[in-house]
């Protein structure tokens, strides 16, 4: 018995190391693109790798700041996709969350210790809403939540910038709210740091995920809805309920990833300034292979990747967008899994024949 | 004159969203969920504008800009195709990827971050009632014909369609699923790169960074409205054209904030998709076939 378990233990381990590996080559693989493309474009793509890179690790305070938000932008996309949905919206979500937390910030007058925690709930509250509209559309009318999802970004858009443009304007020359109040201020790890403690606040998120989606009843039917809905509703799964509160979840999550950088970053909201963080958390879900703990390296590897890039646009004169590029590549890489199974099983069957070539020919003789 | 301006500039906004989702309808008739139209309209938008800013003819740009589409969507084929890929994911996937790689491209060609020079545009005609239109207009006009001729009377489109409903029974008869799902896309792939060019070279008259703004996600929408038939699909575009076109000269008449009207295509769409669901969507739109496993 105990002997099966480690052998099931053992297949299991191995066939997460060939995920890895196939992550890891994913990875490289859009490196290299990427590299081609910039030698395309006329510049040393190894020099300019090593200036991304290196520069990068000069400023990390910048790096774990962004890996905080990515923590939960990531996760954000990630718990949705365990019970089969996709967070499209983490981009509208962010946003969302950013302003509602600047706005809490800046209005209410609490004590310092109950002010974050206020302001965090506010936000999560905005993007768990905004997420299950399209969580309820997909469920109600079929209506793709990917659609839904990029519809209400632009929405959220329009709305939040009238709103920081007129009713909630703090300043004459740019469309900004108001700075949010001294309570209200996450702490800086260090005098002077870039990056703040909520970045611990992520990483417990990242954690107690993990731990929901591996110990708990309530992460085993959330997943088992992702696997086979059929299944699952005659187990007893309410899956309608698990797609809405897993999307839920991403949403509150996504809108938490952009009241963290509010309070502990930029301290007000800016028009136009949360863009890309939750096109940059599907990155990170799908690198970590949508786990939890993955997340927390996945999110550190793309916020290098980020900060390096905006080195690099200083620099080389490579536009930033450049890391948006690697991470669609990336991406469309990690979905297709035929792709390196092609190739496995083409040196299976190679190394079969040439296992085979011997007994044949002995039997013909 | 009032309402031969409003028509005028729809139809302006119109033609590219219907180029757009003629192609996302071809590309679904055959069981493809087309994520990448996005990403496929705003590269052909810029090859368009790159090639007719190196020869200055809007043509050659126009021709290119279809060749890069074709590419585009071959390439974005395999990935989904031949190597399985989830549908919604690689099209993102893909859509990041031209947001990026236009965005550096427009830096190292024009060294803006914003827009590219000035180009010269397509051939404009001027016409009684719609006012200027440029030649795409004619082109998405024998476009609508030709899908729809495809679809409903041409046996290619009934191969197309019977992969979209039924992969396995289809290639039990020995219909090539992957071929025709290939022809599908690549029809997809010349249609965006028509919406494309017409955005940028047709119009504008310049490249600008994510110009498409989502345009491709509305063409599917407006799909997903029309039911997947070709002569809806012209309404369907054609309203979110006129809805468009009442924004902007709604900003100049009333006294408006602008982000509240700007917003007004993304969310009459999203308010739609509520009461329309997307019912007729080819049974195996979004699946993977793989031959004897169905």
């Amino acid at each position: 018995m105990k002997n099966l378990l480690s052998a099931e233990r053992m297949a299991r381990l191995k066939w997460q190391l060939l995920d890895l590996v196939y992550v890891l080559i994913s990875i490289i693989l859009a490196l290299v693109v990427g590299g081609i493309f910039l030698l395309i474009l006329g510049s040393n793509p190894i020099e300019a790798y090593h200036i991304m890179f290196q520069k990068a690790f000069v400023s990390f305070g910048a790096i774990l700041r962004r890996m905080t938000i990515y923590l939960l932008s990531g996760l954000a996309v990630a718990i949705p996709v365990k019970s089969g949905m996709f967070n499209m919206g983490g981009e509208g979500q962010i946003a969302a969350g950013a302003m509602t937390a600047a706005m809490l910030g800046s209005a209410l007058a609490l004590p310092a210790g109950i002010h974050p925690v206020v302001c965090m709930l506010g936000a999560i509250l905005v993007g768990a809403l905004l997420s299950s509209i399209s969580a309820l559309m997909k469920l109600k009318f079929g209506s793709s939540e990917v659609v839904t999802g990029i519809m209400l970004n632009y929405v959220v858009m329009y709305i939040l910038q009238y709103l920081s443009m007129y009713p909630f304007r703090g300043s004459p020359n740019s469309p900004q709210t108001a700075e949010i109040l001294e309570t209200a201020k996450i702490p800086r790890l260090a005098e002077g740091s870039q990056a703040s403690y909520g970045l611990f606040i992520a990483l417990g998120c990242c954690l107690l995920f993990a731990f929901i989606m591996n110990r708990t009843r309530f992460g085993l039917e959330l997943k088992s809805a992702g696997f086979n809905r059929l299944a699952a509703s005659y187990q007893g799964v309410r899956v309608g309920v698990m797609s809405v509160l897993s999307m839920a979840i991403g949403g509150g999550l996504a809108a938490m990833a952009g009241a963290v950088e509010v309070m502990g970053g930029r301290y007000l909201y800016l028009d136009a300034y949360f863009t890309n963080y939750g096109f940059d958390g599907i990155a990170v879900a799908y690198m970590a292979r949508n786990n939890p703990l993955g997340v927390i390296v996945t999110a550190f590897f793309l916020s290098t990747l980020k900060v390096g890039a905006v080195a690099l646009d200083r620099q080389a004169g490579v536009s930033v967008y450049f890391a948006i590029a690697l991470q669609g590549i990336i991406i469309a890489l990690l979905v297709s899994p035929y792709l390196v199974e092609s190739v496995f099983n083409r040196i299976r069957q190679k190394r079969l024949a040439k296992r085979k070539e011997p007994a044949i020919k002995t039997a013909s003789t | 004159m009032e309402i031969s301006t409003l028509i005028s500039s729809m139809l302006r906004l119109g033609v590219p969203l219907l180029l757009a989702a003629l192609g996302v309808l071809v590309s679904a008739k055959a069981g493809i969920v087309n994520m990448g139209m996005e990403g496929n309209m705003l590269f052909c938008a810029f090859i368009g504008a790159l090639v007719t800013y190196w020869t200055d003819m809007p043509l050659v740009g126009l021709l290119a800009a279809v060749i890069a589409g074709l590419l585009y969507s071959l390439c974005m084929g395999v990935f989904i195709i031949k190597w399985r890929g989830n549908h919604v994911v690689v099209g993102l996937g893909f859509n990041f990827l031209m947001i990026g790689a236009t965005t550096v491209l427009l830096k190292a060609v024009w060294n803006s971050s914003g827009n590219s020079a000035p180009l010269v545009r397509l051939p404009q005609m001027e016409l009684p009632w719609l006012g200027q239109q440029s030649i795409t207009l004619v082109i998405a006009i024998f476009a609508v014909f030709a899908v729809w001729f495809l679809l409903n009377k041409m046996n290619l489109g009934f191969r197309i369609r019977a992969v979209g409903e039924h992969p396995a029974a289809a290639d039990s008869v020995g219909v090539n699923v992957m071929m025709y799902r290939f022809i599908a896309l690549g029809i997809a792939g010349i249609l965006g790169g028509l919406a494309g060019a017409e955005l940028s070279i047709g119009q504008m008259g310049y490249f600008t960074k994510q110009m498409t703004a989502s345009k491709g996600f509305l063409a599917y929408s407006a799909v997903i409205f029309a039911g997947y038939d070709p002569i809806y699909v012209v309404l369907t575009t054609m309203l979110l054209g006129l809805l468009d076109a009442f924004q902007m000269r709604a900003q100049s008449m009333f006294n408006i904030p602008g982000q509240l009207l700007l917003m007004l295509p993304y969310l009459v769409t999203l308010l739609a998709l509520f009461g329309v669901g997307d019912k007729k969507k080819p049974k195996a739109a979004g699946k993977i076939y793989v031959r004897g496993n169905f």
